[in-house]
């Protein structure tokens, strides 16, 4: 029901209801899997093509799964980040053939920028591939899988990720209360900055440790760690789940096999090598962008499903 | 009565501690019990608490024991004792482990390694007894403090406790949120008859539904026994008289207790009314003459409309507000209707999108922002956030220093002494209470010698003693230094007893103000508990100190 105000509604509440998409109600270990593959296969394939294929892939997945706001912001995070490596890489690193140009000494290849231009987009992939994890991949799953292996590391990294946002909020709420006693990242020296900076990074450290004690004291009064613990929801291990394991596993085995053979891997040192894909290479592409794709094509299936039954209806 | 913890001559010293924080402390809970324990900030309250729950046993030497059921409490088994004995603390966000609600009640039958059949049921269960199924699936971080106190006390009690502890729980919430929390208590203890032992420092809320009323001060109980016993031993006592409620606190001070026989002290507007109507009993008020005379604007808001997004909601929406030299304004009014927004707009932390501000006669943008920084003082309603080194005097030196101030030292000794902090210069700002922190915050905002003081929720989470000596060292400084003074708060006593002026935001607009007297007079439910008591004699009496026989 919306409320109606004086000026338009109230926004929607963002996750109020039990998420839906298919690739969701899979078997946390299947997910799981599927993340460690994306992150995988950014790091293998280091080719422009597969790169930029992947990259186009896991935006469409959080566009699907309607994490627009969040993709945005690290993107424009990331675009920082991605710039800062693709300037030092060729200044810091002279190795290869083709040269561009000197500065002062410094020999800029071609290998190198090219090079940092991939490394760049790769951490891009990466971290539009946790934007989907943090969406999907609740701490429900997270304890499920690992609290069995080590209860206290699991926690430890759950609260970890946990107090991500609130990180956010705090630091936020730093930055304005220590700007209105003159100590901001916004004006002075670059050295000043950094020591500002730095300041309040301490105090958010210092806030949030004292903050974790109540968050420990909760745990423990719930009793935590007090035995093995169960979980409530039943993540049962079905034929689909079983299919989607084996097809993922396999898939992702040939690609690694002929990642070894050189395949889908552009030679950048000594000399950059040709960018156009073999045959083989092809055929890998491909492969990835099916395993890439996969909770897109689950969604299009459940689309396609609905729009039959219609049909038939 | 069946008795569920007891304490037999507990004391207890924190390991690098060089007195004892809890003294000889002989204790019963028994079933059916609903406790209030009272005591000042420090006194021990929250030492107390968890020596109950062996699970948070602080690291320190304990003497005498503690019983659950006849049996030593650290020998029982951890998951009988993380069912038995549930605990609830202070901060809403703190507390809470998972991603989002369901997640969170889940976690706690996860530990005691229930089967997921069961966990289902009794998740079922309590959503439908708290009513919580619209929020089931709701992030946490989405919720407000009110509905994250009540998370907390679900996951709780969804592992069935026998006795409840609950750590100021509603210190952080306002005044709305706070009776909710506890009229939800009432129902947990009346229609499933669990134990509470409920630490506050404002009683208001929680002593009418108490049996029993325990009263500590420095590690030592007072008072042990029922309530109106309980309120006749504060009002006995130098420190604890502050926190009497004030329905209570007009009956003591008005000596109604001695002379007309009134056995049971009324607790409510309500029995206080029946009261004094029935005995026809007719009270004097003088009403206390205003402390300041306000000199010239010196912060003038007009037509300000202020949105968060682009077509968003207007947080405020023509707002008209002005501010003189030597003048404490006061804005009252709920959660979300723009109060912290309204101040960081006058700071120029967040721009408006229409509307002129001038600040001491200046436009907002023609202000350098340091010089703004150093004429305008801002309190958040979280002092920690000010602390950047590991003692106070540090903090005080350095900021010194950081202003550029002709005899840094000395400056920083006498911002020290005249706020009572020197005693504290050693310690680390964190470690010290709430009250003292919010002090060093004031102190350091105060060394800039500023000629605007803004102030958001001064008085959230702290007890009743501290907070009139906050109100009192607010008004001093005014009045000596001739400070401008703009506060938003839910606190009605403190803004009825300490402001010159009083405003009611609402809808983003400022919709009434004008003197305490007149302000709260016109009000028929946004008005001090005194006023509503007293409103059919004294239509004019606002707050506690003006009512007498």
């Amino acid at each position: 029901m919306d409320v109606h105000r004086k000026y338009g509604t109230r926004p929607q509440r963002s996750n109020g209801l039990k998420s839906r998409l298919v690739f969701e109600q899979l078997n946390p270990w299947v997910m799981f899997t599927y993340y460690i593959l994306t992150i995988a296969f950014s790091m293998t394939f280091i080719h422009p093509i597969f790169l930029g294929c992947e990259l186009l892939i896991v935006i469409l997945l959080n566009v699907v799964s309607k994490n627009g706001k969040q993709l945005v912001a690290v993107l424009q995070g990331s675009l920082f980040m991605m710039a800062f490596i693709m300037i030092m890489n060729p200044i810091i690193n002279n190795h290869g053939t083709h040269i561009i140009m000197t500065i002062g000494g410094t020999i800029i290849t071609v290998e190198a920028v090219v090079y940092g231009a991939l490394m760049a987009l790769s951490l891009a992939i990466v971290m539009v591939v946790f934007v989907s994890y943090n969406k999907s991949f609740t701490s429900q799953k997270f304890m499920y899988l690992f609290s069995r292996i080590s209860p206290r590391l699991t926690l430890l990294t759950l609260i970890t990720i946990r107090f991500v946002p609130l990180f956010i909020q705090r630091f936020k709420n730093i930055v304005t209360i220590q700007a209105t006693r003159g100590i901001q990242m916004t004006s002075g020296s670059v050295k000043h900055r950094a020591k500002s900076g730095m300041r309040l990074l301490e105090v958010l450290l210092v806030n949030s440790f004292y903050n974790a004690l109540q968050t420990a004291d909760s745990m423990t009064a719930r009793g935590y760690a007090s035995g093995k613990r169960t979980s409530y929801e039943r993540y049962r291990f079905t034929l689909r789940d079983f299919v989607s394991l084996g097809l993922l596993l396999v898939g992702s085995g040939i690609c690694f096999y002929s990642a070894t053979k050189g395949v889908g891997r552009l030679a950048i040192y000594p000399t950059l090598g040709k960018v156009g894909l073999s045959a083989s290479g092809i055929g890998v592409l491909g492969l990835v962008i099916l395993i890439y794709s996969f909770p897109i094509i689950l969604e299009a299936w459940e689309w396609v499903w609905w729009k039959l039954s219609k049909l038939k209806g | 009565m069946v008795e569920i913890i007891k304490t037999e001559g507990l004391s207890f010293q924190y390991s690098l501690a060089d007195k004892k924080s809890l003294n000889n402390i002989d204790l019963t809970i028994e079933n059916g019990d609903f406790i209030t324990l009272a005591g000042s900030s420090g006194s021990g309250k929250t030492t107390l608490l968890r020596q109950l729950k062996s699970e948070l046993w602080p690291v320190g030497k304990r003497e005498g024991r503690v019983l659950y059921q006849g049996e030593p409490i650290d020998e029982l088994d951890a998951r009988v004792s993380a069912q038995k004995i549930g605990m609830v603390f202070q901060s809403p966000d703190d507390q809470l482990v998972m991603d989002n609600v369901i997640q969170e009640l889940a976690f706690s039958l996860e530990n005691i390694g229930l089967a997921p059949d069961e966990i289902q049921k009794r998740i079922a269960e309590l959503v439908n007894f708290l009513n919580l199924q619209d929020i089931l699936y709701e992030s946490v971080h989405n919720l407000s403090g009110g509905q994250k106190q009540m998370v907390n006390l679900a996951a709780v009690l969804i592992l069935r406790p026998q006795v409840l502890l609950l750590d100021e729980p509603t210190a952080q919430l306002d005044p709305i949120a706070t009776k909710e929390f506890i009229s939800l208590l009432k129902r947990v203890h009346d229609e499933l008859g669990i134990a509470v032992l409920i630490s506050e420092h404002r009683l208001e809320d929680v002593i009418p539904l108490s049996n029993k009323l325990w009263l500590i001060d420095e590690g030592t109980m007072q008072y042990e026994g029922d309530v109106t016993g309980g309120l006749k031993a504060m009002w006995a006592s130098d420190k604890l008289t502050n926190f009497i409620p004030d329905v209570p606190f007009v009956f003591l001070k008005t000596g109604l207790t001695d002379s007309n026989a009134i056995s049971k002290l009324p607790l409510t507007v309500d029995k206080g009314k029946q009261i004094l109507q029935n005995q026809q009993i007719d009270l004097v008020g003088n009403q206390a003459a205003p402390q300041a005379t306000p000199g010239e604007e010196t912060v003038k808001v007009a037509r300000t409309s202020f949105e968060y997004t682009k077509n968003g909601l207007y947080v405020l929406d023509n707002l008209n507000l002005t501010v003189h030299k030597n003048e404490w304004l006061a804005i009252i009014g709920k959660n979300g209707t723009g109060k912290t927004t309204l101040l960081k707009v006058i700071m120029g932390i967040l721009t408006p999108r229409r509307g002129s501000i001038k600040v001491l006669g200046k436009k907002l943008r023609s202000w350098k922002q340091a010089d703004l920084y150093n004429e305008i003082g801002y309190l958040s309603q979280n002092p920690a956030d000010y602390f950047t080194y590991d003692s106070i005097e540090e903090e005080f030196f350095n900021r010194a220093e950081q202003l550029k101030l002709d005899t840094p030292n000395e400056a920083a000794e006498g911002m020290m002494a005249e706020l009572d902090l020197a005693k504290l210069r050693k310690q680390n700002p964190h470690d010290v209470s709430g009250g003292e922190q919010q002090l060093v915050a004031l102190g350091l905002i105060l060394m800039s010698s500023p000629r605007i003081l803004l102030l958001d929720e001064p008085t959230k989470g702290l007890d009743p003693l501290r907070r009139l000596r906050l109100g009192k060292l607010i008004k001093q400084l005014q009045l000596d230094k001739q400070l401008s003074i703009i506060m938003v708060s839910h606190d009605m006593e403190f803004s009825a007893r300490f402001a010159d002026k009083c405003a009611l935001i609402f809808d983003g607009e400022i919709v009434s103000e004008d003197e305490p007297h007149k302000f709260f007079a016109g009000n028929f439910f946004y008005t001090t508990v005194v006023n509503r008591l007293l409103r059919n004699q004294l239509p004019n009496i606002i707050n506690r100190e003006e009512v007498s026989r």
